[in-house]
C-alpha cells in the first residue's frame, strides 16, 4: 500500500504545515508547491521554514 | 463548511481583550495602584510599585547588556518574591524569559540554554548554576531603575518554555505575549477573578500553570501569595501557607489536591483543577461552598483550553468542559475528519492561545499545528493534542487517555521515546523501552533494558539523573536478555512488556516482624512505593519521589499520628531511618510542628533580648555550671565533643543582632570550639583563684549581637586535676538543657576518646523550629490565654514588696548573692507526708508555706510571685537544646484557711498557669496596665522556682566527675527561691538582690520558713495563720528604718521647656520617632509611652532610630527612665554623668565597636 501523500502548505503569515494531498485545501492556505510522504514534507519544512516568526511581527520590527 | 450540529465540536464566547503586552499591563497597573501588594511571601511583602521599579533596573541591565525583543533571558533564582521581579525584568526589556530552575537536572538546562541561544541568565541562582557555562553571563539583581516602555509588541514571545520531547530532545513552546494577555482575560472572566485575587503561588516557572499565578493577580491588581521551596513540599506547610496568606484563587492537581483539608482552607473561594485526571471522589469533597473548575490545556495552547465548573454530582470520568472565550474545540478522526458527537476522536483546539510553534523546529511545529479546515477563519491553525476525547451530551467534552506515547507522571508531561533515547545513551546499554504503569503513588515510568547484566540502579541514575527531570526517571528497571517482539508484526511487544513489569519480583514480605510502629511504617511505606521495604531501602532508589514523600507523611499523619517532615525522606533516605524518625516524631496534634526553618527568634527569646539589652549585663542571664575532673583529660577529645554538641544543637552558633531594634537570629556554621586551659598548677592558692575565675566567667559579659553565646573554660590544678567551666546565656540554654549538654557531651568525650565519629543522629526538630511552632501556637491561643490571665489577675497586686534593709534603687541593679536552708529531717517528712495526702508536689507545698510567710510580712493575703514554666511540650523537642521557659505569674492567696487548704491551692495554681502558654508575660503585663518603673522588674518581683528538684549529673568516661558550685553572678529579681532536694532533703536556696537585702535578714527568713513549713505541715487541718504565730522572727518581719522608699532619680538637669508650642529641636525628632514607631498622627509632649501603646520592642525601636539619629550612646533604660518626649529630650540636652547610665552606655558603645567575630574575652587565658 502506497503511503498517504501530504502538501507543504503556507498561510498568509508564513506559517507552514501539511494537507493531505486527496483533501480540498482549508481557506486561508496555499500550496508551496512541495508534495510527499508526511516525512518528506515535514523534513522539507525544517528547510524552508527559516523565520518562525508569523510575517505581520516579522515585518513589524523591521 | 461543516455542520456543527452532527460533529463534534464546541466553541467559547467572544471576548475581546488589551492588545499590549503583559509587561505594559503590569506597568500600567503599577501607574494605577503603586501601593497595592504584589507579591507576598511571609512577611516579604512587594507592592506595585517596588515590583515594577526593581524590575526596571534588571530591565535596564539586560538592555545595557544588547538584549532585544525577540532575544531569550535565562531566570534561575529560588522561589523568593524575587523570582517575579526577575520575570517581570526580563519581560520589560522585550525579551522572552527561559525558565532554568536551579538544582534541575544540569546536563538537561544547559542543552535548553543552548538549545534557546541563551547568553544571559537573570536571577539569584544565576551565578551558581551558569557562572562556569562558557559564553553565558549571570545577573543578579540590579537595584531599582526608572521605568523605560517595553520595546517589546504583543506578538513578540514572552516566554518559552521546555517540555519533553519524543526524540530525546526537550522542545521549546514560544508563548507569546498576546497568548498569555488573550489567556488572563478569559480565564478571570471564566472565573470571576478581580483586583481582590490572592493567587496560589505553586506552579514551577517551568510548567505553565505558573502563567496563571503570576499574571492573573498582576494583570488585575490582585497579588501573588509565592510559595517557597520548602512550603511547596509539604502538605503541612502548604495548608498552613494557604491558610495564613488567605489565598482566594488558584490552580493545584488531583494529586497535591488530595493531601489537604478543605475544612482548613476556607478563603479559597475559586479553585482551579487540572494536569491530570480529577477524581470525582476529589470535586465531591471540594466543590461543595466554593467554585471547582476543571481545567485542561497543553503548552501549545497557552495554559488552558478547556474548562468548567464540576459539581459533587459529577461522576468519573468528570467533563473537562467548554472551550475558553475565544477558543474553539474539535473532535477529529486520524484523518482530521470530525467524528459525530459522543464517539471518541482526537481533539484539536484552535484560538488565539495557539503558540507560534516550537523554538527551532519548524517540521515538528508544522506537524502538530494544522490548517484549520472547519471555521470561517481562513488561514489559522488548529493544534493536534494527541489527547483522546467525546462530547458528553450536554456539550461538555471528556477526557479518555493518550492517542501516543506521551504520559504524565505528577503532572508533568512525558514523552517515553525522550526517557528511552537519554537511557539508551549509557554504553552499558543495549536496548530500552520504557513504559508507563500504574503504580502505588500513581503513574510511574518502568524501562526495560537489555542485556540482562545492564548497568544496576544506581549507575543507571547516575547517569540519567542530569539528563532527565525527576518525574521522568524510572521508578523501576527490569533487566532482560530481549526485549519482546510481537510474533505477528515483529514489532515491540508492548502489552508483554507490561505483563513482564507486573511479574517482575517485588522485594521481602510485608510481614517482616518488628515492633508496631516498624510494621505500620512498613506496611505505609509497601502501599505507597509498591515494594515492601528492607532496613536498608533507600527511599529514592525504591521510586520515592516528592509526592510520595508527601503521600507517605500524610499517611504517617493519618494512621499512625505521627508527624514525620517531608525533607527526611530525601535526607536519611534508608527504611531503618525513617522508622526511626517516626519513632521520635511528635504526635500530630492540633499544633502543627514544621522542620527545617532558618533561625528564628522564639517570643521568649525576644523578651529575654530586650531584657539583656535593658541590663548592664548578660551577667544575670547567664547559666554557669562547673565540675572538678579527676584523672587524665583528653582536652583534644573534649574539644571535639563540644564541637559535636554545637554540630548537633544549632542555637548554640547563633548570634542576635539587631536592626532598627529588632532582633533577628544568625547561625554560624560548626567550628572547632576553643577549650581554652588555664594552668593554676603553680598557683600559690590554686583554689582561691579558681573561686575567682569560675565568678568572674560566671559573670562573663555574652554580647548576642556578635556570639557565641556560650563559652567553656579548663582550668588545670594539677596533672591529673581538671575543673570544666561553662557558661552559657539563657537565650540559648535551660535547665533541661543542661541534662542533654551532659548527656551528649559525656557519649561524645567517650566516641572521640576512643577515636570514633559522633554517632547521634540529627535531631527531629531543632530550636527554631521550636520558634515558629510556638509563633503560630501563640498567635492561635493567644487572645483566649491573655483573658484567661487578665481575669485571674484582676484586682491582684502589682508589688511584692519585701521588708529591706535599704532604699530600693532608682534603677534596678542585678546582684545576686546566695543563700540556702534545708529543712530538718522531721520537717522534710511531714513535708513529703502532707503533699503525699493532698496529691501534689513538695514544691506545692512549699510554696504554701512561703505564702504563708509572705502574709506575715507584708500584711496581705494576695500576692503574685513567678513561677517558671518548661513549654516543652512536645516530644520533638525532648532533646533539643535552647530556651523553652516562660516566667509566669502565680497569685498565692493564703487568708482564711487551713494550710492543708492553701496547699491545695497552690497546687492548682501550679497547674493552672501551665496551661495559658498562648499569652506570654510581656502580654500579660501590657493587658494589665503594670506602670513601667525602672527599680523593679514588672509584675514578678520574686520568683519561685520549681524546677531542676535534681540536678542533672555530668558523667565522662575515664574521669572521676563532681560538681563544683558557682556563684551565680547575678539575679533579675529582688528574690529568686528554687525549690531543691539535697541529700535526699528538700529545701530551698535564694538568689538575693544584696542592694536591698543584707545577708542576716535573708539567712533568718530562711531559717524561719524552714521552720515554719514544718510546723504548718504538722498541722496542717488548723487555720494557717495560728500556727507557730511567733515566725518569723520580729527581726525580719521590721523593715530598716527608711528602707521602704525607692532612692530619689537624679534630678533633672535642664529646665524644663514651658508651654505646649515651644517643643525644642530634640522634642521635635523624639516625638516624630514615636510617630513613626507607634504609628500614631499624633503624640503629646507629656503622654507616657508606655500609655499610648508603646511596649518593650517598640522600645527597642525608637532606641534604635534615636541612636542612629543623634549619634548618642543612649541605652534603653535612658528611654524607661523618661518615658515621655519632654522628660527625654531633657535628659538628652542635659546628658550629665549618671554612673548607672553610664555603664550600660558602654555597654552599648563596646557592642557596637566590637568587631563581629571576636571571640568573647576570658578570664587569665593564658
Amino acid at each position: 500500500m502506497a503511503e498517504p501523500r501530504f502538501l507543504v502548505v503556507r498561510n498568509d503569515e508564513e506559517q507552514y504545515s501539511i494537507w493531505s494531498a486527496d483533501r480540498d485545501l482549508p481557506a486561508g492556505w496555499h500550496d508551496t508547491g512541495f508534495a510527499g510522504t508526511r516525512e518528506e514534507c515535514l523534513a522539507h519544512i525544517d528547510t524552508v521554514w527559516t523565520d518562525m516568526r508569523p510575517r505581520s511581527v516579522r515585518e513589524a520590527h523591521s | 463548511m461543516t455542520d456543527i450540529l452532527t460533529v463534534s465540536a464546541a466553541y467559547g464566547a467572544d471576548l475581546p481583550w488589551p492588545d499590549a503586552t503583559l509587561a505594559d499591563l503590569i506597568a500600567a497597573q503599577a501607574a494605577r495602584t503603586p501601593d497595592a501588594v504584589a507579591v507576598r511571601q511571609w512577611d516579604t511583602r512587594l507592592t506595585y510599585r517596588q515590583l515594577v521599579d526593581r524590575a526596571a533596573g534588571l530591565a535596564a541591565a539586560l538592555r545595557e547588556r544588547g538584549i532585544r525583543p525577540g532575544d531569550r533571558v535565562g531566570v534561575c533564582g529560588a522561589r523568593t518574591p524575587d523570582l517575579v521581579v526577575t520575570v517581570v525584568g526580563v519581560l520589560l526589556a522585550g525579551a522572552a524569559y527561559v525558565p532554568l530552575e536551579p538544582g534541575g537536572p544540569r546536563e538537561r538546562l544547559r542543552e535548553i540554554a543552548r538549545d534557546a541561544g541563551i547568553r544571559v541568565v537573570a536571577g539569584d541562582a544565576a551565578a551558581a548554576e551558569f557562572g562556569d557555562e562558557p559564553g553565558v553571563e549571570a545577573v543578579g539583581l540590579p537595584g531599582p531603575a526608572p521605568l523605560a516602555p517595553c520595546p517589546a509588541r504583543p506578538g513578540d514571545p514572552a516566554y518559552v518554555l521546555f517540555t519533553s520531547g519524543s526524540t530525546g530532545r526537550p522542545k521549546g513552546v514560544l508563548t507569546t505575549h498576546r497568548n498569555a494577555v488573550e489567556f488572563v482575560t478569559g480565564v478571570a472572566a471564566l472565573t470571576g477573578a478581580d483586583a481582590s485575587v490572592r493567587s496560589l503561588g505553586i506552579a514551577s516557572l517551568g510548567f505553565d500553570a505558573a502563567t496563571m499565578d503570576l499574571f492573573v493577580p498582576l494583570l488585575l491588581g490582585g497579588a501573588v501569595q509565592l510559595l517557597g521551596a520548602d512550603d511547596r513540599a509539604d502538605p503541612v506547610r502548604l495548608a498552613r501557607f494557604v491558610a495564613a496568606h488567605e489565598v482566594t484563587w488558584g490552580f493545584i492537581t488531583p494529586t497535591v489536591l488530595a493531601l489537604l483539608d478543605p475544612a482548613e482552607l476556607p478563603s479559597w473561594r475559586v479553585l482551579l483543577c487540572g494536569g491530570e485526571a480529577v477524581p470525582a471522589e476529589l470535586v465531591a469533597r471540594w466543590a461543595p461552598g466554593r467554585r471547582f473548575l476543571n481545567g485542561y490545556g497543553p503548552t501549545e495552547t497557552t495554559v488552558l483550553a478547556v474548562s468548567g465548573d464540576l459539581t459533587a454530582a459529577d461522576t468519573d470520568p468528570v467533563p473537562i468542559g467548554l472551550p475558553l472565550p475565544n477558543h474553539r474545540a474539535y473532535v477529529v478522526d486520524a484523518d482530521l475528519r470530525p467524528v459525530p458527537p459522543g464517539e471518541t476522536g482526537e481533539l484539536l483546539i484552535g484560538g488565539p492561545g495557539l503558540a507560534d510553534g516550537y523554538l527551532n523546529r519548524p517540521g515538528l511545529t508544522a506537524e502538530r499545528f494544522v490548517p484549520d479546515p472547519f471555521g470561517d477563519r481562513p488561514g489559522e491553525r488548529l493544534y493536534r493534542t494527541g489527547d483522546l476525547v467525546r462530547q458528553a451530551s450536554d456539550g461538555r467534552i471528556v477526557y479518555l487517555g493518550r492517542a501516543d506515547r506521551q504520559v504524565k507522571v505528577r503532572g508533568q508531561r512525558i514523552e517515553l521515546g525522550e526517557v528511552e533515547a537519554v537511557l539508551a545513551g549509557h554504553p552499558g546499554v543495549d536496548r530500552v523501552a520504557v513504559e508507563a504503569l500504574p503504580g502505588p503513588a500513581g503513574t510511574e515510568l518502568v524501562a526495560f533494558l537489555t542485556p540482562a547484566d545492564a548497568p544496576d540502579d544506581e549507575t543507571l541514575r547516575a547517569y540519567a539523573g542530569p539528563r532527565l527531570t525527576t518525574a521522568m526517571l524510572p521508578a523501576r528497571t527490569v533487566r532482560l536478555a530481549a526485549l519482546p517482539v510481537s510474533p505477528t508484526s515483529g514489532k515491540l511487544d508492548r502489552p508483554a512488556l507490561r505483563a513482564l513489569a507486573v511479574a517482575a519480583p517485588r522485594e521481602a514480605d510485608e510481614d517482616a516482624g518488628g515492633d508496631p510502629v516498624e510494621a505500620a511504617v512498613r506496611r505505609l511505606w509497601a502501599r505507597l512505593l509498591g515494594a515492601v521495604p528492607g532496613p536498608d531501602s533507600d527511599f529514592l532508589a525504591a521510586g520515592g519521589n516528592s509526592i510520595a514523600a508527601m503521600r507517605l507523611v500524610a499517611a504517617l499523619r493519618a494512621e499512625l499520628g505521627r508527624r514525620v517532615d517531608t525533607r527526611v525522606l530525601f535526607t536519611d533516605r534508608t527504611f531503618a531511618a525513617l522508622v526511626d524518625r517516626v519513632r521520635a516524631a511528635a504526635p500530630a496534634d492540633g499544633d502543627e510542628l514544621t522542620t527545617g526553618n532558618p533561625p528564628t527568634l522564639s517570643p521568649p527569646q525576644r523578651r529575654l533580648w530586650f531584657m539583656d539589652q535593658l541590663a548592664p549585663s548578660s551577667a544575670p542571664y547567664n547559666i554557669a555550671v562547673a565540675h572538678r575532673l579527676r584523672g587524665p583529660l583528653d582536652t583534644a577529645a573534649l574539644g571535639a565533643a563540644l564541637r559535636a554538641v554545637a554540630e548537633r544543637h544549632d542555637v548554640l552558633r547563633w548570634r542576635i543582632p539587631q536592626t532598627g531594634g529588632v532582633p533577628y537570629a544568625v547561625r554560624e556554621e560548626p567550628t572547632d570550639v576553643a577549650v581554652p586551659v588555664v594552668d593554676l598548677t603553680g598557683a600559690a592558692d590554686a583554689e582561691a583563684e579558681l573561686a575567682g575565675m569560675l565568678a568572674a566567667g560566671a559573670g562573663h559579659s555574652f554580647d548576642l549581637a556578635t556570639g557565641p553565646p556560650w563559652q567553656v573554660t579548663v582550668y588545670r590544678l594539677a596533672a591529673d586535676t581538671h575543673v570544666l567551666a561553662i557558661t552559657v546565656h539563657h537565650a540559648v540554654f535551660d535547665g533541661w538543657s543542661e541534662a542533654l549538654l551532659y548527656d551528649e557531651l559525656a557519649e561524645a568525650y567517650a566516641r572521640a576518646g576512643a577515636g570514633a565519629p559522633p554517632a547521634r543522629p540529627p535531631l527531629p526538630a531543632t530550636y527554631a523550629d521550636y520558634a515558629v511552632w510556638r509563633a503560630e501556637r501563640d498567635r492561635r491561643r493567644g487572645a483566649a490565654d491573655l483573658a484567661w490571665w487578665t481575669e485571674h489577675l484582676a484586682g491582684a497586686p502589682t508589688v511584692l514588696d519585701l521588708p529591706r534593709d535599704r532604699p530600693r534603687p532608682a534603677v534596678q541593679t542585678y546582684a545576686g548573692v546566695e543563700a540556702a536552708v534545708r529543712l530538718t529531717e522531721a520537717a522534710d517528712r511531714a513535708v513529703r507526708e502532707l503533699a503525699a495526702r493532698r496529691g501534689t508536689t513538695v514544691a506545692a507545698v512549699l510554696l504554701a508555706g512561703f505564702g504563708e510567710l509572705l502574709r506575715r510580712l507584708t500584711g496581705g493575703d494576695d500576692h503574685v510571685l513567678g513561677a517558671i514554666v518548661a513549654d516543652r511540650r512536645l516530644a520533638a523537642f525532648d532533646d533539643v537544646i535552647g530556651f523553652f521557659i516562660d516566667t509566669v505569674p502565680v497569685r498565692v492567696r493564703t487568708g482564711g484557711a487551713t494550710f492543708a487548704g492553701l496547699v491545695d491551692r497552690c497546687a492548682a495554681e501550679l497547674h493552672a498557669v501551665t496551661e495559658h502558654p498562648g499569652a506570654p508575660l510581656e502580654r500579660i503585663v501590657e493587658a494589665l496596665g503594670v506602670g513601667r518603673d525602672t527599680s523593679r522588674a514588672p509584675l514578678v518581683q520574686v520568683l519561685f522556682n520549681v524546677l531542676n528538684f535534681v540536678p542533672p549529673r555530668l558523667a565522662l568516661t575515664g574521669l572521676a566527675v563532681e560538681p563544683v558550685p558557682v556563684p551565680k553572678p547575678g539575679s533579675p529579681f529582688d528574690i529568686t527561691v528554687y525549690v531543691v532536694e539535697r541529700d535526699g532533703r528538700a529545701g530551698v536556696e535564694v538568689v538575693h538582690n544584696p542592694d536591698l537585702f543584707d545577708a542576716a535578714r535573708i539567712e533568718g527568713l530562711l531559717a524561719d520558713l524552714a521552720a515554719l513549713v514544718g510546723a504548718l505541715a504538722a498541722d496542717p487541718d488548723a487555720p494557717a495563720d495560728q500556727v507557730a504565730p511567733e515566725l518569723p522572727r520580729p527581726a525580719v518581719r521590721v523593715p530598716a528604718l527608711g528602707a521602704m522608699t525607692v532612692a530619689a532619680a537624679e534630678p533633672a538637669r535642664a529646665p524644663l521647656p514651658t508651654g505646649p508650642d515651644a517643643l525644642t529641636a530634640t522634642e521635635e525628632l523624639i516625638a516624630g520617632i514615636w510617630r513613626e514607631v507607634l504609628g500614631r498622627d499624633r503624640v503629646g509632649v507629656v503622654d507616657n509611652f508606655f500609655d499610648i501603646g508603646g511596649h518593650s520592642m517598640a522600645l527597642a525601636a525608637v532606641h534604635a532610630r534615636l541612636t542612629e539619629a543623634t549619634g548618642r550612646s543612649l541605652t534603653m533604660l535612658d528611654l524607661f527612665r523618661h518615658p515621655t518626649v519632654r522628660a527625654l529630650a531633657a535628659s538628652l540636652d542635659g546628658a550629665a554623668d549618671r554612673p548607672e547610665l553610664a555603664r550600660a552606655a558602654l555597654r552599648a558603645a563596646a557592642r557596637r565597636g566590637r568587631a563581629r567575630r571576636t571571640p568573647p574575652r576570658r578570664p587569665n587565658q593564658p
